[in-house]
């Protein structure tokens, strides 16, 4: 259909509201289509979209009446009486004459009331239209868009009732309180609630549900209610803050099934939180209300909490404590806050339904859905000692995690809720999940001996891993490129993280192979260095005739660290990251890595032969990186791992998967372009496995050199608590990168810098 | 040539073979040479608590002379064979091989000074050779440098992180093979090395050192008249047993106990063992304890005379007629053996190592099986039983060297180490 329709000017309205964005009034001969592509002066380049709403007038001989939103490119503002083609997927469409005037706001709602012709169930759904096309993110942006609204529902509105008192319960919900007719409830809504909008010293949107009670006192029919904003819906700007907040209320239109209903605010009484929670209370055995607007009640009436344990004073047998929760506050575009916890729950009658963890502020986050359970006997013969009933089971021990949107504001609580409909709280100290010791040890006390352990990987310490792992590293690592006379050719960095002592072995090597007048040390020292051992250090050096940089950082944590904090600091072309138990097999070795580096056509990352102490090959290269769908998740397939080094052949550098961070040659290139080493992983196995994958999605190459030989112990030390889980949830998280392709090769090398 | 000996200790404070033979080697250099081309030689030795050490320095000179001094040390890491007190070994050590300037710095030692005062020489004196004598297998072995299992005391034969992780479990594999590494990367700015016994050699080339480095030198002996035999009554026999060293378990005592109790009574008549030894009291409770019960097992067929000194031996050795070495580890020259055959005291030794290297059974004097009661009883049993044994054994001793000739073969090895390291300086300028 192709209709070309002269209006009369003064019968269609438009109203540039923002720049791209029309809203037209007026009649047509025959329906607007409802939606489709929009198109100025039939230019290709100002095509956009809209959205239009027909009805037919009183007198057909008019045709129809309809408004219509649309959008177009900003860049092409529409002019008067410039044609603009609405056309719908069909292919219906029509062609306007934009008026010789644009006009504002208030023009717009005078020719829609007219439009609109006092029909109330039309003004409904003129008023549906309107609210659908402006959420309320817009109407918070565009205020001329509620001042629109508020002058045009009075026409459009039936005048039912009144409001006559509001309130809130901060973090919980708003209300109005007042009488009217019976509300036809919503279809459009899901959960039985209408949509409103408030007008007082400004306009705003919310979303209320209604429980309703009776009102013998007014002579007309009429039915007191209680209209509930839950905070819980998340609605922008607060939807409970409105109610709160409004100054000025004045009026309070409901858009049911059938009618734009308005309810006057009289003498508005505002109760401060503590009397609304009391009003309620009252009221709420005289409430009927759909299941949503009861559960949103039901919740606003809960005991609060103060600061302080509750559990204890309950007289249910169930008992609570917490061993360590762990929170990550959310980052746009990186991720939602994450939150983990640990500890146990005791409750033989099984009286607990839910438990979650709040703050006051609205915060809240179901735990026990997902949770895993934790066998816990040293609680079941504690409490049983000490009288309380004989459980079915020892799993009283709990690991949780949940997301959430929001990040926790107040202070955080357990919210146990029973059976009952009564409630109990747990105050919860949260350390920041970023805290590497904190970290450390929740792992630690995860048990992998017990049949829950290795759920705790896979459904909590994983998904929380995961997490840390898609967050922006705390450093900024801009390396400029270096002119080539400025700085050291190579900076070795020895990273010496863990205990403080005295790398003796590892400086010694230097007796035999000095360092050449383009080379320098950096030694990092990390937290474990006090002033004593690290002038014992400066002694030890100083006595062999060296001179390193040594830096001490309390964040240099593991190899990837102390590496970032070193090019940070230390301009070089290349670094060649060293673990102090490394010793070159004969000198002249890192010659022959610098050489490999050199010849290599792109910036590559170099690593020698590694040899255990017992002459085994500790690392030739690798030849396959498998996941698996269960423990341990990833595996890296080294070479000849094991086996006595005799086997290797000494030859030219090969391109390979995978190197090694117990000796590593870097091009400063190679760190600039992949933005630094840091992981957030909880073992060497797992932090080097990602710096590795993160070269292959960057497209730069690893490489061995075989005749480059190098001796590489593995540290004394019994491992560590924990290093077992630490290792699969590592691997967990590692298998997660790898399947949502965080770890993607690119087919494309990267150039040089 | 000005020549610096290191050692652990001083014969005047301290009782040991290497303490002895280093201190000869000093007393010898300084013998020899013409008034026109004397040898200067220095002994520096290490002074421990409880002697205390001046304030202001750790050098000492404890009135032995001239050319002595000692350095004190009171902290010392027997893992690493590492001195901590760095900033001593800078002021003491440093600042005396400055003052001496020697053109050789001979280590018999590092115990209690640390394998870095030999990367200071180095340093200090690029040009200086530095020589290290081995006098037992301290880089080798944690357990006291004895290649011995701390399991049942066995006999080691081939060092490995992981075999020495397995007598030392608290060290990983991992960590002895770095001390390995650091203890190869300071031995191995030394020019030169010297062993009293080819075994001991091999020993240390087994586990990486350069062959090519390695020079076989005696122990010399301070030669004095060598002791007459010990008179014998008509129908007599050569029937005193003598013992002489440290009374440590690793000399074996306990195995020479129990073979002269196995020894029949009829065979044994009225021979004896004397024992002259010392450190008894510094000895683990436990090996004590089993000493003084060996003892009196064994009633009048021993007895125990305590230390001795270096001078005394002449003396001693005339109330004995064979000298027992009964080492259950390898030894490496042990200088009783050099003794005994200057004395012409056959003697009867362990068949394991450096002993065996320096006897030849029954030619230059009797072999056992190292460790066994039984086979030491059957080889006392054949020493009181063949008169001509004796005879025939003293007349085939060989001539151990005197000092003179110690000191030549070492001013030797110096002057050759030192033209080889100056010629190549001389071809690199």
């Amino acid at each position: 259909m192709n209709v070309m329709v002269p209006l009369e000017a003064t019968e269609l309205t438009a109203w540039p509201i923002a720049p791209g964005a029309l809203l037209l009034a007026g009649r047509a001969r025959q329906p607007v289509p409802t939606s489709g592509v929009a198109q100025l002066e039939r230019r290709q380049t100002d095509r956009g979209t809209f959205r239009a709403h027909s009805w037919s007038t009183d007198d057909p001989a008019e045709g129809c009446a309809f408004i219509a939103a649309v959008r177009l490119p900003v860049s092409t503002p529409p002019l008067p009486g410039q044609s603009l083609t609405l056309e719908s997927q069909t292919g219906g469409h029509i062609t306007l004459r934009l008026p010789p005037e644009l006009e504002g706001a208030r023009n717009f709602a005078i020719v829609t009331e007219q439009l609109a012709e006092s029909d109330k169930p039309r003004g409904a759904q003129i008023a549906r239209f309107l609210l659908e096309i402006f959420p309320p993110t817009a109407m918070s942006r565009l205020p001329a868009i509620g001042n629109m609204l508020a002058a045009l529902f009075p026409a459009l509105a039936v005048d039912d009732g009144c409001v006559e008192l509001t309130g809130a319960i901060p973090g919980i919900c708003g209300f109005l309180q007042g009488w009217g007719g019976p509300v036809a409830l919503d279809s459009h809504s899901s959960d039985g609630g209408v949509e409103a909008l408030l007008v007082g010293d400004r306009v705003a949107r919310c979303h209320l549900r209604i429980a309703t009670f009776a009102r013998p006192d007014i002579v007309m029919p009429a039915t007191g209610m209680v209209l509930v904003a839950d905070h819980a819906l998340g609605h922008e700007p607060s939807n409970a803050g409105v109610l709160s907040t409004l100054p000025g209320l004045e009026h309070v239109y409901l858009l049911t099934e059938s009618a734009l209903l308005r309810r006057v605010v009289v003498e508005r009484r505002l109760l401060n939180p503590a009397d609304s929670a009391g009003h309620l209370r009252d009221l709420l055995p005289s409430l009927t209300c759909p299941p949503a607007a009861a559960d949103c009640l039901r919740r606003a009436l809960r005991p609060r909490y103060e600061g302080r344990e509750t559990l204890g004073e309950q007289p249910l047998p169930v008992r609570a404590a917490l061993d360590q929760a762990l929170l990550l506050p959310p980052e746009p575009g990186a991720g939602p806050a994450c939150v983990y916890l640990t500890g146990w729950l005791f409750d033989p009658t099984a009286s607990v339904v839910e438990v979650s963890l709040c703050d006051n502020a609205g915060f809240r986050a179901r735990l026990d859905q997902g949770w895993t359970r934790i066998e816990r006997d040293d609680v079941t013969s504690a409490l049983t000692r000490e009288g309380f009933p004989p459980p079915s089971d020892d799993a009283h021990g709990f690991a949780a995690y949940a997301e959430s949107p929001s990040a926790p504001t107040g202070a955080l609580h357990l919210d146990i809720g029973f059976r009952d409909g009564t409630c109990a709280f747990l105050p919860v100290t949260a350390a920041s999940a970023r805290d590497v010791t904190a970290r450390r040890r929740a792992l630690e006390g995860i048990d992998l001996h017990k049949p829950s352990g290795l759920s705790v990987v896979e459904r909590q310490f994983g998904p929380l891993f995961l997490a840390l792992m898609r967050r922006p590293p705390n450093h900024g690592q801009t390396l400029a490129p270096l002119p080539k006379t400025n700085a050291p050719a190579l900076a070795l960095v020895v990273p010496l993280v863990g205990h403080a002592t005295i790398p003796r072995s590892f400086l010694s090597q230097f007796l035999h192979d000095p360092l050449s007048t383009d080379e320098t040390l950096v030694l990092v020292c990390g937290a474990a260095w006090g002033p004593t051992a690290l002038a014992s250090l400066r002694r030890t050096v100083s006595f062999m005739n060296l001179n390193p940089r040594i830096m001490q950082a309390a964040e240099a944590t593991d190899a990837t660290a102390a590496l970032d904090i070193a090019a940070a600091e230390v301009p070089a072309q290349n670094y060649l990251l060293l673990d102090a138990g490394t010793a070159g097999c004969r000198p002249g070795w890192r010659r022959t890595l610098r050489a490999a580096g050199e010849a290599a056509a792109l910036p590559s990352v170099i690593c020698p032969t590694l040899v255990y102490e017992d002459l085994s090959v500790n690392y030739a290269g690798a030849k396959s990186i498998t996941t698996y769908p269960v423990a341990p998740y990833i595996s890296i397939g080294r070479r000849l791992a094991g086996m006595p080094a005799s086997l290797i052949d000494d030859g030219p550098p090969q391109v390979t998967e995978f190197g090694s961070l117990a000796c590593c040659l870097v091009p400063r290139a190679v760190l600039g372009a992949i933005g630094g080493t840091r992981t957030r992983l909880a073992t060497d196995f797992g932090r080097e496995t990602a710096f590795f994958l993160r070269l292959r999605s960057a497209g730069i190459p690893c490489l061995w050199a075989p005749s480059a030989k190098v001796y590489a112990v593995e540290p004394a030390a019994l491992p560590a608590p924990g290093a077992a889980v630490s290792r699969l949830v590592d691997g967990w998280c590692l298998r997660a990168a790898q399947e949502t392709g965080l770890f993607a090769p690119k087919p494309t090398p990267a150039t040089g810098a | 040539m000005r020549v610096l000996i290191v050692s652990h200790g001083h014969p005047a404070f301290s009782i040991g073979g290497a303490e002895n033979a280093s201190h000869n080697l000093f007393r010898a250099i300084n013998n020899t040479g013409t008034d026109e081309d004397a040898h200067q030689a220095f002994f520096l030795a290490r002074a421990t608590p409880p002697l205390k050490r001046h304030s202001d320095t750790p050098l000492m000179a404890l009135r032995q002379g001239e050319r002595e001094v000692f350095l004190h040390t009171d902290s010392w890491d027997s893992f690493w064979l590492s001195n901590p007190a760095l900033d001593d070994l800078s002021i003491g050590f440093g600042a005396y091989v400055a003052q001496v300037k020697p053109d050789i710095v001979h280590f018999h030692h590092v115990i209690g000074l640390g394998v870095e005062a030999i990367a200071l020489t180095r340093r200090l004196l690029p040009n200086a050779a530095i020589i290290i004598t081995f006098h037992e297998y301290l880089a080798i072995c944690l357990n006291h440098g004895q290649m011995v299992k701390t399991k049942r005391n066995a006999l080691c034969r081939r060092a490995s992180p992981a075999d020495c992780a397995n007598c030392f479990p608290q060290y990983g594999a991992g960590e002895i093979f770095q001390r390995e590494l650091f203890l190869k990367n300071h031995l191995g700015l030394a020019d030169a090395f010297v062993s009293p016994s080819r075994f001991l050699i091999d020993r240390y080339v087994e586990w990486g050192l350069p062959a090519s480095r390695f020079q076989f030198i005696e122990n010399g002996l301070d030669i004095a008249a060598p002791a007459p035999p010990r008179p014998l009554g008509s129908n007599a026999r050569r029937n005193r047993f003598g013992f002489f060293g440290q009374v440590t378990e690793f000399k074996g005592l306990h195995v020479l106990l129990d073979a002269i109790a196995r020894v029949p009574r009829n065979v044994w008549g009225d021979a004896s063992l004397c024992i002259f030894g010392g450190n008894l009291e510094h000895q683990p409770e436990a090996f004590r304890a089993r000493f003084e019960a060996l003892l009196q097992a064994v009633g009048p067929r021993a007895r125990f005379y305590g230390s001795y000194r270096a001078e005394e031996l002449p003396t001693l050795m005339q109330q004995i007629d064979w000298a027992i070495v009964p080492s259950i580890w390898w030894e490496n020259s042990p200088l009783i053996i050099q003794e005994a055959f200057l004395h012409r005291r056959p003697p009867i030794v362990s068949d394991i190592g450096g002993m065996a290297e320096k006897v030849t059974h029954r030619e230059t004097g009797l072999q056992f099986r190292a460790g066994s009661p039984e086979d030491l009883a059957d080889r006392l049993r054949d020493a009181l039983t063949e008169p001509k044994l004796w005879e025939h054994l003293r007349s085939h001793a060989p001539k151990p060297p005197d000092l003179a000739q110690f000191a030549a073969e070492h001013l030797e090895l110096y002057r050759e180490t030192l033209a080889k390291k100056r010629g190549i300086t001389s071809l690199a300028a």
